[in-house]
């Protein structure tokens, strides 16, 4: 019996096994989504604390005044407790649970935070379904956020991830922005960052929007069932959005419906400035997989002068590089295509790569921004990135159009390396023309 | 005062669908998991999930493959946390019907599928479990038919080997 065979006879027998299985009542169903229901805006009131907490830490370094959990109105927190400082709260926070049948959470008055539903006319009506948590307020744009985030609506849930916040460049808001769920923020000034509200739902279309002449909201992330992002932007000078010091949160969360989100705040220096997520969630995270090739879109890929299998093949290996989806990358170019010439498992060898920074990802991101090139051989012809490489071992020949297409990606340290060597030896992709992927390879 | 918050409104729709996507869901989540209470658990928790945002997945053009994306993450889920029990979703009660053993020989398969690749895995249980297309599969997946191609011919290749040595070691 061949393979083909055995897995019919394996899913006729998982059909047989299941077959007297037979749904629980509806009403058990629907009690049980009540429960969660409550649950998730718990998770939601927990993060709502853990935002306006940190937030006002950043602002408020003096004073002493506790937030407790126990306090009139504070009915539905978890088993933490958000230690807020200072006396002055200019704050509007949102507890948004969408279709949680949950009364409003409001603070006491004499706390002067003030938590409560968003007003339906003040959001776009696309969003209304989502359990939102969104922090309106003061921020500010030196720190570094962890944002922690997990499934269930327990901190001490084991299954909790990190989303790690880095700094970079300036770049528009990314493709998906205006896609998914995700996190805005929000800015009343020129110059600084205000505010940064996330939401926890699905992958249901959410538009960007700004909410009033003195605030400009940006929808800055995203939540599937496979993983959470999150970009955060200011509003700079020069009227752009600019990514704050460039970075991207990205973390593989499957189950986007349950998370809660936290926030730890550093300074430049690494020093925390708040760490109130809930001490479980400081404790057993996991470090989200950072993406080296999140958010690059090779600008210049000109897919129409290339043959159409080959423009297929590139198409959804960029896609799949821009999530480091490994498996799918490896997937794409099975049985013959080599990663690398000591061989291995392509999917082993990228995650390492990412995990030691080497940024395999933003590298074939890059490549296949630059000019590409053909090398006919008896097999038929393989389009190379970048196209140097098309000259293997004969810098002196490699026309200089090639030669300067290479300074977009490499410093004058590595070109002068190439000139050394003879030839370019950086990274390089190949692709034959039937689309079969060939190999992308690091530098010898 | 801010408008009360619609809530969701379940019809007939949703309960027709929940009894006959139940069983079929078990069984995707009892292949890819290989643990039978865990299996009927992620069918639950998929749809509970569904039932609370019916509202929009009715909508939607297809609402299994919503379904079995749910249950194929979660599956994975469970798998990649070695977790054996999902405690955050209230059990339903009601439901825990026994499910049998499968046959040795079946199970030995499923057991050799779940060591694929996760990708691999899911595809080949979407493709002959489920008995998808590879539109369908890529729609579940969301990738494209393609890639499913690729993940069924290399899943395949791979499990032939798998299984031909664990015939030679047993």
């Amino acid at each position: 019996m061949n393979t083909e065979d055995k897995l019919r006879r394996a899913s006729r027998e998982i059909d047989r096994v299941t077959s007297s299985v037979i749904a629980p009542p509806m009403s058990e169903l629907r009690r049980s989504a009540r429960v969660q229901g409550i649950g998730i805006a718990l998770a939601a009131a927990t993060a709502v604390f853990v935002l306006v907490g940190g937030a006002v830490l950043l602002l408020n370094r003096g004073g002493a005044t506790t937030l407790d959990p126990a306090a009139p109105g504070v009915t539905t927190t978890t088993s933490f407790v958000t230690t807020t400082t200072g006396t002055e709260y200019p704050l509007e926070t949102y507890v948004f649970p969408g279709s949680n049948p949950l009364p409003p959470i409001e603070l006491d008055e004499s706390e002067e935070l003030t938590f409560r539903p968003v007003d339906n006319d003040t959001r776009p009506s696309d969003i209304s379904q989502l359990r939102q948590v969104s922090y309106l307020g003061p921020f500010v744009s030196d720190v570094e956020i962890v944002m922690a985030g997990q499934l269930g609506s327990r901190w001490d849930d084991p299954r909790l991830y990190v989303i790690k916040g880095v700094f970079a460049d300036t770049v528009e808001p990314p493709s998906w922005a205006g896609r998914d769920g995700g996190c805005y923020v929000v800015a009343s000034s020129s110059d600084s960052l205000d505010g940064v509200a996330c939401w926890v739902g699905d992958s249901a279309p959410v538009a960007s929007e700004s909410t009033s002449s003195e605030s400009h909201n940006i929808f800055v992330g995203r939540f599937t069932e496979d993983e959470a992002s999150v970009v955060v932007f200011e509003w700079g000078s020069d009227t752009r959005w600019q990514r704050l010091r460039g970075g991207y949160f990205y973390a593989d969360i499957d189950n986007p419906d349950h998370l809660a989100i936290g926030m730890t705040a550093y300074d430049t220096s690494g020093q925390v400035i708040f760490a109130d997520t809930p001490e479980s969630a400081t404790t057993t995270t996991a470090l989200a997989a950072l993406c080296s090739g999140f958010d690059i879109a090779p600008s210049a890929l000109a897919l129409s002068s290339i043959p159409q299998p080959l423009a297929e093949t590139l198409g959804e290996i960029v896609d799949a590089a821009r999530q480091c989806d490994f498996d799918r990358l490896a997937a794409i170019g099975g049985d013959n295509f080599t990663a690398s010439f000591g061989g291995g498992d392509p999917s082993d060898l990228w995650t390492m790569e990412e995990e030691q920074g080497r940024k395999p990802m933003y590298w074939l991101l890059s490549i296949l921004d630059l000019p590409y090139g053909t090398i006919d051989t008896e097999q038929g012809t393989l389009y190379v990135w970048p196209s140097a490489y098309a000259h293997q071992g004969s810098w002196e020949t490699t026309p200089d159009a090639d030669v300067e297409a290479l300074r977009s990606v490499y410093s004058d340290e590595d070109m002068q390396g190439f000139a050394d060597f003879g030839g370019y030896f950086g990274y390089r992709l190949g692709i034959w023309e039937n689309g079969d992927w060939s190999f992308f390879v690091a530098g010898d | 005062m801010p408008r009360p918050l619609p809530l969701i409104a379940v019809t007939e729709d949703f309960e027709a669908f929940y009894k006959r996507q139940y069983p079929r869901a078990v069984g995707l989540a009892y292949a890819l998991t290989g643990r039978r209470h865990v299996a009927e658990e992620i069918a639950q928790d998929a749809f509970i999930a569904g039932y609370r945002r019916w509202q929009r997945i009715s909508q939607y053009d297809k609402p299994d493959a919503w379904l079995r994306r749910v249950v194929v993450n979660r599956s994975t889920s469970v798998l990649r946390r070695g977790i054996t029990e999902v405690k955050a979703i209230p059990r339903l009660r009601g439901g825990m019907e026994h499910i049998p053993d499968l046959e040795p020989e079946a199970s030995d398969v499923w057991n050799q599928v779940r060591a694929l690749p996760r990708r691999q895995a899911q595809a080949i249980a979407l493709f002959y479990l489920e008995d998808l297309s590879l539109e369908q599969i890529a729609d579940v997946l969301e990738c494209s038919p393609g890639t499913v191609k690729t993940h069924l011919r290399r899943g395949r290749d791979r499990l032939g080997r798998k299984l031909l040595a664990w015939k030679e070691e047993a």
